[in-house]
């Protein structure tokens, strides 16, 4: 006999107790709450949502908006082992097409689907921030690297096998067949729709879709209740849903190949596996924040410490005063890390001089396609961080400090914890930290899988419990941020630099660098070479070098174009070789340095297909709020996926680029601008890949 | 204030204000969706984008407050290419079935699109598809394709009706509109956001395929399904009344219409209506003529006067008629020497707050807001919108103790406080006077039962007062009237749009004393439980079916105007009473003359009494239950729509 709900709900509600006194707010723990139901229900139910709004004094609806709104929280019952493998621009190019096909292939199932045993669900993901181990995936959220059909085979085997050393999903329920999902609550009351694919209910042939007519297209993790597209045909389907989709149908029809990269995968070499979580190999030039990891396990507070960790926190508490770590932030010229490089120092002042409470948030949510850095920090080096945010709320002279981190890095969130727990331990904050009048507490948020809340507001939001929409501005989260109160969000490398700069002097930081980028940068680098990684540079070091600090291209390989910033960031190409990559010579080459993600495309790169995985990307984890943002992105990814299978009409191209144009500077947030950049510098560059897309001469 | 120059005209706004509004006061529209006066900046269509000199880019104009100096243009090439790049956005998805979409020809997004898209479209894709026809509750449906997600009806349900049912689920192209899972969009203002939705996607179930704006016939009245008076819009087309409306500038309503007001309209064309009058013959009712009628009635009054004096006739009604008719009752009835005249039908004691009776407006300012007795929500629910307000924000404290000086101790340092009574026990409403007579600001309200509770009392449907609050001989309450009755002592009893048989606070009392009198008259729209124990029944006319004026709980004289026609034979109370005064040789007074009389009767509030006044009488009614009124007089029994949004209800 299972547990019933009302069981489960007794058990867990001491629990939720201590989640909700994390907060100043009640509310603040819902998407925690929503991820201890999911760790032991598998999904989160229609009960469990009541519960929690019963229990956060919200309303039910309030409640589900926002587990629609984030992709790790399952509405409906699935597999026990949930597959998810990226998609992102850097496993793209190497092959992560080939990977999904196989995956499909040997599981019988499509994207969103759960295998009819109940065994797998299958999803392809946006960028996992492992690009330096493409193609790369996620099982249950446990991290596998560098994908190769062997692998894959031992993988199912295993898991077949209940071998598999990743814990399964819980499953209090089977997943159900696809008509099931039509037959409940509002989707059925949707009305057959002519747009809609026909589903068959096995359990009564003949009949379309349930008994009382709704045809729904089986979405197993349920975020996309609808299909999008339309199509007359009738698909058969088996009782868990193989339904076929558009993309399949596109591919039998022959009208070329789909999305896919003409040639890729390192895989295919057969490289030697990866021991360690991080290698050294993603060594740096100069190893300030990278220095140590893959050789010592600084995850270990002893280790830290016994390396010259914390000297510096304790040090600011007992000498310092927070006007004096505001000073050194100020002099060293340090700037925002996290893509927008905006002057830290300048950021805390800010903070009007009487409103508090005030919060600092250390913005671990990182998905900007192609960067990786948080995460190696987050899981190598724990306590840098830790001390760095503690240097940050000192800075800002804040009590209450919080870390967002993305939903995707379980095993980071875990390693974060415990690393934050052997400082609370070492007293290294709570009350009277070292005996002094100052006290801060450290809050760990984790996401659930929305690009949209590494944007300061959209964060706020998330963290307060509710859609990660980014927030209308003003007011500036400086005034009025986390709870109506004024917040600083910083990115982590941003608060893990100021470690060294009060180890080192703000002088020294700023030795390095150029005139006005200055200081050091982490710049992860992956695409097509040959030692992808993270790399620590001197701002200012030219871009030939960092190719080259990566080992350069594969032996063969024809160099094409850099994406510099992450996937907002238009490509720079061979004249940018020897520029210095710092701020103002990249926003000069007409693109952008952003987060430091550094994707290196070759001659085997197909660049339609490229600027489709990004324009997806991005209408994929477009709030939806903004109608630019919503409706061009989307119109978009329909457009360039007719591209990429050779369907293109004629004036596609223009209209892209005009719309690309045209919506940038519209938007509530960066978002919708981050849409045009790669697009326009690729399809200038590279008109005759796009050109030959168009097929069909019929004017519309 | 704050100079600024928009389009090269010069404007003068208060500091704060948003380029959306000062753009209105030199009538220099700025399109909007998202952005909605009572709502507030959302930032989320940006269609609103204006050009302001020194700024780089286009700003919204939405969430853009006035600065002095300066320079907006609402207008210009920029400005006109994004306006077009949103609707072209819009119109990518949008299933532009606009020939069968109610909203079609009142559609901000037809209207805009004509103004400011470009003719042609460079769209050669599928449009995505998503729900449609989704009943959302009883009320309203759901195009989810129509939608294009501005989120007024999200935030109407989050900040003015404080109800967070409706949301934003999923996320980017995919968001749609929606309630929790298996949860019917149900609360009582739910209609505004029909009005408030630019497009069709969210549409009154009454109301879907039923006509074209063009066609209707809009009159502006005011609704009298509660004390609140709200104005309203009737929109009729060949005869049938399709829909009400709000009306967006009344400041009674502050724009907003309860679901009641807007939906509890069926009944008017219910094949229930009574359309002759009917005169009881040995045990049944038999139709009759309209003279005939007259003449029945207008015996029975003199008979009973000449056999057993003015005592034994007495009228009951006012509060669901007009001014003018309760005045005609009273006038008539008063001139035979008749003393026995109540509009008190139900549980209700009393109508008029007396000294410290306030505007609507005072409950804005408020910073406590008292509920003595039965919570306004279902009493008068346009005016708990009202509360709700002051207190989400302006900030007001809301108070519903369990006794006057608990709650008096509640908000002891407030100085301006608004008290809110629902008339029901004298002995509260006292108690409630009593302990707030201290406040500085007081302002008292009280919710009534019905409609024009307050224009009756002014009028003079008092036993103890005439029109103006004058004093007069006071006769029999409606209670010492049914006593007398079932004792035997009334002889005719002119029952005039109420149906205490129902309404009353004992309605077999009622009905025992309605048997024991020897004639009772009934005017009424149905045969409802009063009606069904007298000896004639007179149909009438319904309130959108006369002109007239009414009063509402503050006093406030508002228009009655007819937008129906009548059923076949139905007459106005004033109409039957102008003929019964004929038939008696009553000389009534012109139209005139009765429209002085109510406005000086309702013009001046009387001061001399207060909340639980013992004049009103001191005995509380029995209430054996909270009211849920859904309508004066059990109307919602004959609307068959409503009875079926009823069930779900309960």
């Amino acid at each position: 006999m299972p547990e019933g709900f009302a069981a489960l709900l007794e058990r867990l509600r001491p629990e939720f107790d201590a989640l909700i006194a994390q907060y100043e707010h009640k509310r603040s723990a819902l998407l925690p709450i929503m991820h201890v139901f999911q760790k032991h229900q598998g999904f989160v139910s229609v009960d469990a949502m009541n519960a929690t709004a019963e229990t956060l004094e919200i309303t039910p609806a309030e409640v589900e908006a926002v587990v629609s709104f984030y992709t790790l929280l399952y509405r409906r019952p699935v597999g026990k082992y949930v597959l998810q493998v990226c998609r992102g621009l850097a496993c793209a190019i190497n092959g992560a097409e080939d990977i999904m096909a196989y995956f499909r292939e040997k599981l019988g199932v499509g994207h969103l689907q759960t295998t009819p045993d109940g065994l797998f669900s299958y999803e392809e993901v946006e960028c996992l921030a492992a690009c330096d181990r493409a193609t790369c995936m996620e099982v249950n959220l446990e991290f596998v690297y560098d994908l190769t059909p062997q692998k894959i085979d031992e993988m199912l085997a295993a898991m077949r096998a209940g071998t598999y050393p990743v814990e399964p999903m819980a499953q209090t329920q089977a997943p159900g067949p696809t008509w099931a999902v039509a037959a409940d609550g509002e989707i059925a009351k949707g009305r057959k729709s002519p747009g809609a694919v026909a589903v068959e209910n096995p359990d009564n042939p003949g009949g379309i879709g349930d008994a009382s007519g709704t045809i729904m297209l089986d979405h197993l993790i349920n975020r996309d209740v609808y299909l999008f597209g339309r199509t007359t045909e009738r698909a058969v389907v088996d009782s868990r849903a193989v339904v076929e989709t558009i993309e399949e149908r596109t591919d039998r029809a022959g009208h070329g190949r789909p999305i896919g990269f003409a040639n890729g995968g390192r895989g295919a070499e057969g490289e030697a596996p990866f021991q360690s979580i991080w290698e050294p190999n993603r060594r740096s030039s100069v190893g300030i924040l990278t220095a140590g990891i893959g050789e010592a396990d600084l995850r270990d507070i002893g280790v830290y410490r016994e390396r010259g960790g914390y000297k510096q926190w304790e040090r600011a508490v007992r000498d310092l005063r927070p006007s004096d770590v505001l000073d050194l932030a100020e002099k060293s010229s340090l700037r925002g890390r996290g893509g927008a490089a905006f002057p830290t120092g300048k950021k805390w002042s800010f903070l009007p001089a009487d409103k508090f409470p005030r919060y600092l948030i250390c913005n671990c949510d990182e998905a900007e396609p192609g960067t990786f850095k948080d995460h190696m920090l987050l899981e190598e080096a724990p306590h840098l961080v830790i001390e760095g945010m503690l240097l940050g709320a000192y800075g800002i002279a804040c009590h209450h400090a919080y870390i967002y981190i993305r939903g995707e890095f379980k095993r980071g969130y875990e390693i974060f914890c415990a690393a934050l727990d052997e400082a609370r331990r070492a007293g290294l904050f709570g009350a009277k930290i070292f005996g002094s009048d100052y006290d801060l507490e450290i809050t760990v948020q984790r996401g659930a899988g929305a690009y949209i809340c590494g944007e300061e507001t959209g964060l706020i939001n998330s963290l307060e419990g509710k859609r990660g929409e980014p927030r209308l501005k003003p007011p500036f989260p400086a005034i009025e941020g986390l709870y109506g109160m004024p917040t600083v969000v910083n990115n982590v490398e941003t608060l893990a630099y100021l470690v060294p700069i009060l180890e080192r002097g703000a002088e020294w930081f700023s030795a390095a660098g150029t005139e006005r980028s200055k200081g050091y940068k982490i710049v992860s680098v992956s695409g097509h070479v040959r030692n992808p990684g993270n790399y620590e540079v001197p701002l200012g070091t030219t871009v030939r070098e960092i190719i080259d600090l990566a080992g350069g291209l594969r032996p063969g390989r024809a160099f094409m174009a850099v994406q510099p910033g992450g996937g907002s960031s238009a490509c720079i190409f061979e004249e940018h070789l020897d520029w210095p990559y710092d701020y103002e010579s990249m926003t000069k080459a007409g693109s952008m340095l952003g987060s430091g993600a550094f994707v290196v495309f070759d001659d085997t790169t197909d660049f339609v297909n490229a600027a489709y995985n990004l324009v997806r990307f991005f209408a994929h984890e477009s709030c939806g709020q903004c109608t630019p943002c919503r409706e061009g992105g989307n119109w978009m990814e329909r457009v360039l996926e007719r591209l990429v299978h050779h369907r293109g009409v004629p004036g596609d191209n223009e209209m892209l680029l005009r719309v690309a144009r045209s919506i940038t500077g519209l938007n509530l947030c960066a978002l919708g601008d981050s849409i045009e950049p790669f697009l326009k510098s690729v399809m200038l560059r590279f008109p005759d890949a796009f050109k030959s897309r168009i097929v069909e001469t019929v004017a519309r | 204030m704050i100079n600024l120059t928009i389009d090269g005209v010069p404007v003068t706004v208060p500091k704060g204000t948003l380029l959306v509004e000062a753009a209105k006061t030199i009538n220099q529209e700025i399109p909007i969706y998202c952005y909605h006066t009572k709502l507030g900046p959302a930032g989320l269509c940006r269609i609103c984008m204006v050009e302001i000199e020194g700024m780089p880019k286009l700003q919204i104009a939405c969430n853009t407050p006035a600065t002095d100096g300066m320079v907006v243009h609402t207008s210009g090439e920029r400005v006109e290419a994004a306006r077009a790049v949103v609707l072209e956005l819009f119109l990518v998805n949008h299933p532009l079935d606009c020939p069968i979409c109610d909203k079609g020809g009142e559609c901000d997004l037809q209207d805009y699109a004509m103004a400011y898209a470009r003719g042609t479209s460079d769209v050669a894709d599928a449009k995505l598809s998503k729900p449609k026809a989704v009943e959302l509750g009883p009320t309203i449906v759901l195009d989810e394709e129509r939608c294009i997600v501005c989120q007024r009806c999200v935030r109407f349900d989050d900040i003015i009706a404080d109800e967070q049912q409706l949301v934003v689920k999923e996320r980017g192209a995919r968001d749609i509109i929606a309630t929790a899972s298996g949860r019917p969009y149900r609360h009582n203002f739910t209609g505004n956001v029909t009005e408030l939705c630019p497009v069709g996607a969210l549409t009154s179930r009454t109301y879907r395929f039923k006509s074209r704006p063009w066609d209707l016939n809009r009159t502006q009245t005011s609704c009298t399904q509660c004390s609140v008076g709200c104005q309203q819009f009737a929109d009729v087309r060949d005869g049938k009344l399709l829909r009400t409306m709000l009306v967006e500038e009344d400041p009674i309503s502050d724009g907003w219409l309860c679901d009641r007001g807007r939906y509890n309209v069926g009944f008017y064309e219910s094949p229930d209506r009574l359309t002759q009058p009917l005169y009881r013959k040995s045990g049944s009712f038999t139709q009759i003529g309209w003279d005939d009628a007259i003449i029945i009635w207008a015996e029975a009054i003199r008979r009973a006067i000449a056999a057993r004096g003015p005592a034994s006739v007495g009228a009951i009604g006012g509060g669901r008629l007009t001014n003018e008719e309760a005045f005609a009752v009273q006038h008539v009835f008063r001139s035979l020497g008749v003393a026995n005249l109540d509009w008190r039908a139900g549980l209700q004691r009393q109508a008029t707050p007396g000294a410290h009776g306030a505007p609507l407006s005072a409950l804005d300012g408020a910073e406590a807001i008292v509920v003595a007795g039965e919570s306004p929500a279902e009493r008068a629910p346009v005016f708990w919108l009202r509360l709700r307000k002051a207190a989400l924000r302006n900030g007001a404290r809301s108070v519903h103790e369990r006794n006057a000086d608990a709650a008096r101790d509640a908000v002891k340092d407030a100085t301006r406080v608004a008290l809110v009574w629902d008339g029901i026990d004298p002995a509260v409403g006292k108690a409630y006077a009593q302990a707030f007579s201290g406040v500085a600001e007081l302002a008292t309200f009280i919710t009534g039962e019905q409609a024009n509770a307050r224009g009756a009392e002014a009028m003079g449907m008092l036993p103890h007062s005439g029109p103006g609050y004058v004093s007069v001989p006071a006769g029999r309450d409606t209670t010492a009237m049914l006593d007398a009755a079932r004792a035997g002592d009334m002889a005719m009893l002119a029952i005039l749009g109420a149906n205490p048989a129902r309404n009353g606070a004992d309605p077999e009392a009622v009905a025992r004393a309605l048997e024991h009198t020897k004639f009772v008259v009934v005017s009424e729209l149905f045969m409802t439980e009063t009606a069904a124990l007298a000896t004639l029944v007179l149909p009438a006319k319904g309130a959108f079916e006369k002109y007239g004026t009414t009063t509402n709980l503050v006093g406030d004289l508002l228009p009655n105007n007819a937008s129906l026609q009548a059923p076949d034979f139905a007459l106005s109370d004033l109409e039957m009473l102008s003929a019964l005064a004929e038939q008696l040789g009553v000389p009534l007074p012109s139209t005139g003359e009765i429209e002085s009389a109510v406005i000086a009767g309702v013009a001046k509030p009387p001061q001399d009494f207060t909340l639980g006044d013992d004049r009103f009488g001191t005995a509380a009614a029995r209430a054996r239950r909270a009211s849920k009124i859904l309508s004066g007089g059990g109307t919602w029994l004959h609307d068959p729509w409503l009875a079926r949004m009823r069930e779900e209800v309960s």
